[in-house]
């Protein structure tokens, strides 16, 4: 297991090191600069002053190894769209709002989606199962900012009860998380049903049944312990996508969070924060794979890790 | 393979059927599915005739009816340059059709031969292929595609690339899977031993046996690349104006969602109906396409 664990952390470096080479790369061949005379009028002189102060006179290696250098001792330079805090206390800041967002996302998700899967698996071809299977496929198809702006034309401009955006009062946190949790709750109700279907019918079950145990505990102990296995593939990518921020749910609510960043590092060539940005997407995304690796052979004792399957 | 290779005996007669003459069968008995086809059907002829359904051009800008509600002379109303909304909406079904079809295909012209050829080549050929689609994989997608629509400028042709360039990696993941599961499969090993080479058995068994999940994935794929334009355009960085997109049009009518609703609630009711129908069509198509199905 801890050979294991090693290995797909030495991969994960690798990993890494390609993500930021080509977006380094990518980033720095986009026409512009940060400080071109449309962003700001400023005079040569100044200018040459900044480039100096920010390395970008040098060669582009150099400010790559620099960088990297810094980056390596968690020193992510400073964003130049808010030069007043370094990229860690900016992503710190805002990545807090994004994460409280997503964890309440994934708590009504959760709360919404595996008993509705449950249902809908256990009275299977019922309406019930039609009802849940319809909402579950809105829930999957309507893209979070349709469903954003129909939350928007029904509580703040008909009924008039929630404000359109913002992010200081509870109040304001409804709606965001509504639109955000659709599409997850819809996913973990379709994955419920479809693993509870599957473990309802196995010989365990039967025999749980034969021998007399009552329907809460046969659910229970037997079918959901059971269908939640396969659950663990879908949570680890959908936690990370999830507290990594939505664009266009935070640019819709005008949520304070890390999401808007994202794209307004890009739009204003803020070097730093788009390398910062893209690394911890790419590091929090492999951490949840290999979470949900570690986790899947803990839960199930017939995984075993570390072999490579073809 | 010659046909003489099938071992002597009886013959049981049965009507000829092929598979996809089945899987039309089952799914024209399939309500939902038959409902998403004639959706994207209708999408594609307003994609198509856009010109000769739409009642102004797309473009052309009438001051004196800026932000009019709908009413019988727009239907949907006018944005804040007069424009019909109707027509732009119209119109913006070209955008979102032919990203949702292209970029796939683009996609998958690059994932089926690479997954393909490290599927069959397997060792260290496969170790190397599989370790450039994790790296690929490890990019934020979103990120990634703005970070190539800032690179190469707006536009349709770029709109394509930018999603292509991510959209491989699932489609090289398939198609390996696919290949590596059949490889192993006893008619293979029959054509091996019958003689045939490297090539025949990839073109006439290797390849037409993934087919089936390969064109489930392409249709299923369409409504997320929709979603991607529709969030690229979104921001602003889609097709150049005047041209309507749906996202685009979502995107600029957000600001005034509190008087002018209307001009943000229909297009997002398009993509979000667009998406419906290709999804409910290639759900049918999987369920169609299912060999185990037996009826």
């Amino acid at each position: 297991m801890l050979r294991y664990v090693l290995i797909r952390l030495v991969g994960l470096a690798g990993v890494l090191l390609v993500v930021s080479i080509v977006t380094f790369l990518l980033m720095h061949s986009i026409p512009g600069g940060p400080f071109d005379e449309g962003q700001m009028p400023l005079s040569e002189e100044t200018r040459a002053a900044i480039a100096r102060k920010y390395n970008l006179d040098k060669p582009l290696h150099e400010q790559y190894l620099s960088y990297m250098g810094a980056a390596l001792r968690l020193d992510f330079g400073i964003p130049f769209q808010s030069p007043g805090e370094t990229v860690t206390e900016l992503i710190g800041r805002t990545w807090l709002v994004t994460a409280h967002l997503g964890m309440m996302t994934i708590a009504l998700a959760i709360i919404v989606g595996l008993p509705l899967g449950i249902i809908a698996g256990v009275k299977q071809n019922t309406w019930i199962d039609y009802l849940a299977t319809v909402f579950s496929l809105f829930g999957f198809i309507t893209p979070h900012f349709v469903i954003a702006i129909g939350l928007i034309l029904v509580f703040s401009n008909v009924l008039g009860w929630l404000p359109t955006g913002g992010w200081d009062e509870p109040r304001q946190w409804i709606m965001p998380t509504l639109a955000y949790a659709a599409a997850p709750s819809a996913i973990i109700a379709r994955f419920t049903r479809a693993s509870v279907v599957e473990v309802i019918n196995a010989d365990f079950v039967r025999t749980a049944r034969a021998k007399g145990l009552g329907e809460p505990a046969v659910l229970l102990g037997h079918v959901l312990k059971n269908a939640l296995i396969p659950m663990l593939t879908i949570a680890g990518p959908l936690v990370a996508d999830l507290v990594t921020g939505s664009f266009f749910v935070e640019t819709i609510f005008r949520v304070p969070g890390l999401g808007k960043y994202f794209t307004t590092s890009i739009f204003g060539r803020d070097y730093p924060m788009i390398m910062a940005c893209t690394l911890l997407w790419a590091a929090l995304i492999a951490f949840a794979f290999l979470i949900t690796d570690i986790l899947y052979s803990v839960v199930d004792p017939r995984i075993t890790l570390g072999r490579e399957k073809t | 393979m010659a046909a003489g290779a099938i071992a002597g005996g009886t013959r049981i007669e049965r009507a000829p059927s092929s598979l996809w003459r089945d899987a039309a069968r089952r799914f024209a008995r399939n309500k939902l599915a038959m409902a998403g086809l004639v959706g994207v059907i209708g999408l594609v002829g307003m994609a198509i005739f856009a010109p000769q359904i739409a009642p102004y051009h797309y473009a052309k800008a009438n001051y004196s009816a800026a932000w009019q509600f709908p009413n019988p002379a727009f239907p949907m109303g006018t944005d804040g340059m007069g424009r019909d909304f109707l027509s732009r909406i119209i119109y913006g079904a070209r955008v979102s059709i032919t990203v949702g079809v292209f970029a796939q295909l683009l996609a998958f012209a690059i994932g089926v031969p690479f997954g393909a050829i490290s599927g069959l080549y397997g060792g260290k050929v496969d170790y190397f292929m599989m370790r450039v689609v994790d790296v690929a994989a490890a990019f934020p997608r979103l990120l990634f595609a703005i970070l190539i629509m800032t690179l190469l400028g707006s536009g349709l042709s770029n709109i394509l690339i930018a999603i292509a360039v991510t959209g491989w990696i699932e489609v090289a993941r398939l198609t390996r899977g696919q290949i590596l599961s059949l490889r192993e499969k006893d008619f293979i090993m029959a054509a091996v031993c019958l003689g045939a080479d490297g090539r025949r058995i990839v073109t006439s068994h290797l390849l037409p046996n993934c087919l089936t999940p390969l064109t489930v994935s392409l249709t299923l794929g369409i409504p997320r690349v929709i979603f991607t334009e529709a969030g690229l355009s979104f921001l602003g960085l889609g097709v150049n104006p005047p041209d309507p997109s749906w996202g685009q049009m979502v995107g600029e009518s957000i600001a005034y969602i509190r008087f002018y609703w209307y001009l943000a609630l229909f297009p997002a009711v398009m993509i979000g109906l667009t998406m419906l129908a290709f999804t409910l069509m290639g759900d049918g198509l999987r369920d169609a396409l299912d060999p185990s199905a037996t009826d």
